[in-house]
């Protein structure tokens, strides 16, 4: 039994056997074959070398030809591993006295090796031989690659689809054409060497509701295919070959929280209305069109944050306006014409990377530099393309747009103009779309806090948005180990921002919504409401939960609870004040 | 499998097996390429090519064998050649580990 860490992305507990994906998504057959069919896999082994060592000639000559000898000689040396005899002999070794198959043998065989490697690594204290180390790994990991795929290649039948028993999903990092095909009933969790939270694993994980543990860092090495893993969604570990006692743990855990969705499932029907009568609304937050149904099915009124990045990432070109009004379309078509869907323009950069052409350059300081709202206005037609798609689609349901990162009012006219053109655009052209649809901004950096009164009259609504406002406010950030401890949703210097922005908001008569991961908390759900918040947009999961909570709770009471935490002067005194407050509204959610 | 009976920097003449301790100073070490070059020469000689590296031994005419030999640079590893056109093996495939562009080559 080992545990490995890595970064939780999508919470819940799965048990189940492993699938190992490779790095180019090529599944890694069935481990054994029977002990009949043992001369025919190494006939096949051998034939799939004898191929890749073919195939490494020809690469050979042809880029000797074209470059220098020392590339060739790359190909050269790939060949003769091929050919070469003791690694034959192991391969076969291994078929023969394991009846593995072939890929099996390949997979394994090779592995042990970059283990090796991967070993030698961990005790060189030297970066530079440390790296000579990892590029060798490399090398290895390439020769397995095109090993199998020349085995696949020749039996495609050999790769099974999906299907049958539900799997744990291993990989280095999984690509949208892996992915295309999982779903809850074929996948019971992903764990994947690298990648961080806003990873498309992160996103895709999240968006499905399946457990997901990313940047694990090299596992794969010690998996095989059908080996028990599970997945803690939760803390994000992952458990290799978990001994019974963990299992009858973890499935007990699993179990403990599909009860707790049930209990929950029964508020799904009731509106988000206090003790005392005040109304909630509830939203969720989005990525992809499928999650707009998660919303319904919890009882969330509409979308408050459909979140667009996930159309730019992993693509080598932009999306084109149709790619962006179909998914917007999708979006009403899952929730219904009358629901608020409110979309916000690209929040791209700093922890986000897309392969967009020419977007990124290297900054020093990415968090303080050329991302979101900024990179659109530098990059006015990608944003136009957008704009275009969001006033086009408004006219099929009830759309609202969201600008993220505004820092300066000058800012939000540049974008208000700029859709003001779009529309005139639109008008030329006779393309139908909604000349009148809301427009807000994201309220995350400290100073469009400080100027909402200011913003407040230029916009239909607001839309704090704590991940950003914290880091800002605290100038922390909660992915560095060394300062995240600063990182504090309680902090009362936030809170301060929030309660200014939601005056100022007041005082305009217009909407103010909260969609950071703190209006997912429980904890928090009180002191927002307190502070005078009656919209709030979380994560889908989340809302029957929060809902709950809303439900035992008077705005007397949350008042109070403000009040207090607004005199406080640390987040430690916050906290422990919101947490006295949630032991007493809803104990399980108290840990 | 130790190298029984290694003797160093001493070269051992007559009938028995020839030995030479090398510093392997290409920057990389005894990658794959190295060892695709130091193998392919290998092969050219009837004598038995055998390199150690601590305790681990590898067919000197095998470059996986070389490659799972884990050389970092600037590690010592023996050169020993065993057969009848061995005295002409030594020098050219000690040179191969103990020269900086091992990886250099024309095939």
């Amino acid at each position: 039994m080992e545990y490995r860490y890595g970064t939780a992305v999508s919470p819940g507990i799965a048990i189940g056997p492993a699938l190992v994906l490779d790095t180019e998504g090529v599944r890694i057959p069935n481990k054994l074959v029977p002990a009949d069919q043992v001369d025919a896999e190494v006939v096949r082994l051998r034939g799939a070398l004898d191929d890749a060592a073919s195939e490494a000639r020809e690469k050979r000559q042809r880029y000797t030809a074209r470059f220098e000898p020392a590339i060739g000689n790359i190909f050269a040396a790939q060949q003769s591993a091929f050919e070469d005899p003791s690694f034959r002999d192991r391969l076969e070794h291994l078929i023969r006295t394991q009846t593995y198959s072939a890929e099996y043998a390949v997979s394994r065989g090779i592995r042990e090796q970059v283990k090796k490697l991967e070993e030698a690594q961990r005790k060189v204290g030297d970066l530079a031989a440390s790296e000579v180390l990892r590029r060798r790994a490399g090398d290895l990991i390439d020769l397995e690659k095109q090993i199998l795929s020349t085995l696949l290649g020749q039996v495609p039948n050999a790769v099974a689809p999906l299907g049958g028993d539900r799997v744990v999903i291993l990989a280095n990092d999984l690509m949208p054409s892996d992915t295309a095909d999982f779903s809850p009933r074929t996948v019971w969790a992903f764990a994947t060497e690298s990648g961080g939270p806003t990873s498309h694993t992160a996103i895709l994980a999240g968006a499905l509701e399946i457990p997901a543990v990313v940047g694990v860092g090299r596992f794969l090495t010690d998996v095989s295919g059908g080996d028990m893993i599970i997945v803690d969604g939760n803390e994000g570990k992952i458990i290799l070959d978990p001994d019974e006692e963990t299992v009858r743990k973890y499935e007990a855990k699993r179990i403990a929280a599909l009860n707790r969705a049930d209990r929950y499932d029964a508020l799904r029907g009731k509106p988000a209305v206090t003790h005392d009568g005040v109304a909630i609304r509830l939203l969720g937050n989005i990525e992809l069109a499928p999650e707009a149904a998660h919303c319904a099915d919890r009882g969330a009124e509409g979308v408050g944050l459909y979140r667009t990045e996930f159309l730019y990432l992993n693509k080598s070109s932009d999306p084109t306006e149709a790619e962006h009004y179909d998914a917007y379309r999708a979006v009403i078509d899952e929730i219904g014409a009358n629901r608020p869907v409110v979309i916000r323009t690209l929040d791209l950069g700093a922890d986000k990377f897309s392969s967009v052409s020419g977007l990124l350059s290297v900054e020093k300081n990415p968090f303080l530099g050329l991302r979101s709202v900024r990179l659109c206005l530098r990059k006015v037609d990608l944003f136009r393309t957008q704009l275009r798609a969001i006033l086009r689609a408004a006219a099929h349901g009830d759309i609202r747009i969201m600008f993220p990162m505004i820092s300066t009012l000058g800012e939000l006219r540049q974008c208000k103009t700029l859709l003001n053109e779009v529309k005139e655009d639109l008008d030329e052209a006779g393309v139908p779309y909604k000349a009148d649809i809301p427009v807000g901004t994201m309220i995350e950096v400290p100073s469009a806090a400080i100027l909402a009164d200011v913003l407040a009259r230029e916009v239909d609504f607001f839309s704090v948005g704590t991940n950003d406002l914290i880091q800002y406010t605290l100038a922390a950030d909660r992915n560095n180990e060394h300062v995240a401890h600063l990182y504090d949703p309680a902090d009362p210097a936030v809170l301060r921002l929030i309660r200014t922005v939601v005056e100022a908001a007041g005082k305009a008569g217009i909407d103010v919504n909260v969609c950071g991961e703190m209006s997912g908390e429980p904890l928090y759900t009180p002191l927002l409401i307190g502070l005078g918040l009656r919209s709030l947009s979380a994560t889908p999961r989340k809302i029957p939960e929060i809902k709950r909570v809303i439900r035992q709770l008077s705005v007397a009471e949350a008042e109070t609870v403000a009040g207090q935490a607004l005199s406080m002067d640390t987040a430690r005194q916050v906290q422990n004040l919101l947490r006295d407050q949630l032991r007493r509204i809803l104990p399980e959610a108290v840990e | 499998m130790a190298a029984n009976g290694r003797t160093g920097n001493g070269e051992t003449g007559g009938n028995g097996p020839l030995r030479r301790t090398v510093k392997v100073v290409n920057p990389l070490g005894l990658h794959h390429r190295v060892a695709d070059r130091f193998s392919r020469a290998a092969r050219q000689f009837a004598a038995a090519v055998a390199v150690f590296h601590g305790d681990s031994r590898a067919d000197g005419k095998s470059v996986w064998d070389l490659m799972m030999l884990v050389v970092l640079p600037d590690a010592e590893v023996v050169v020993e050649v065993d057969g009848p056109d061995a005295a002409a093996a030594l020098d050219p495939l000690a040179a191969i580990l103990g020269s900086p562009g091992g990886e250099d080559y024309t095939i």
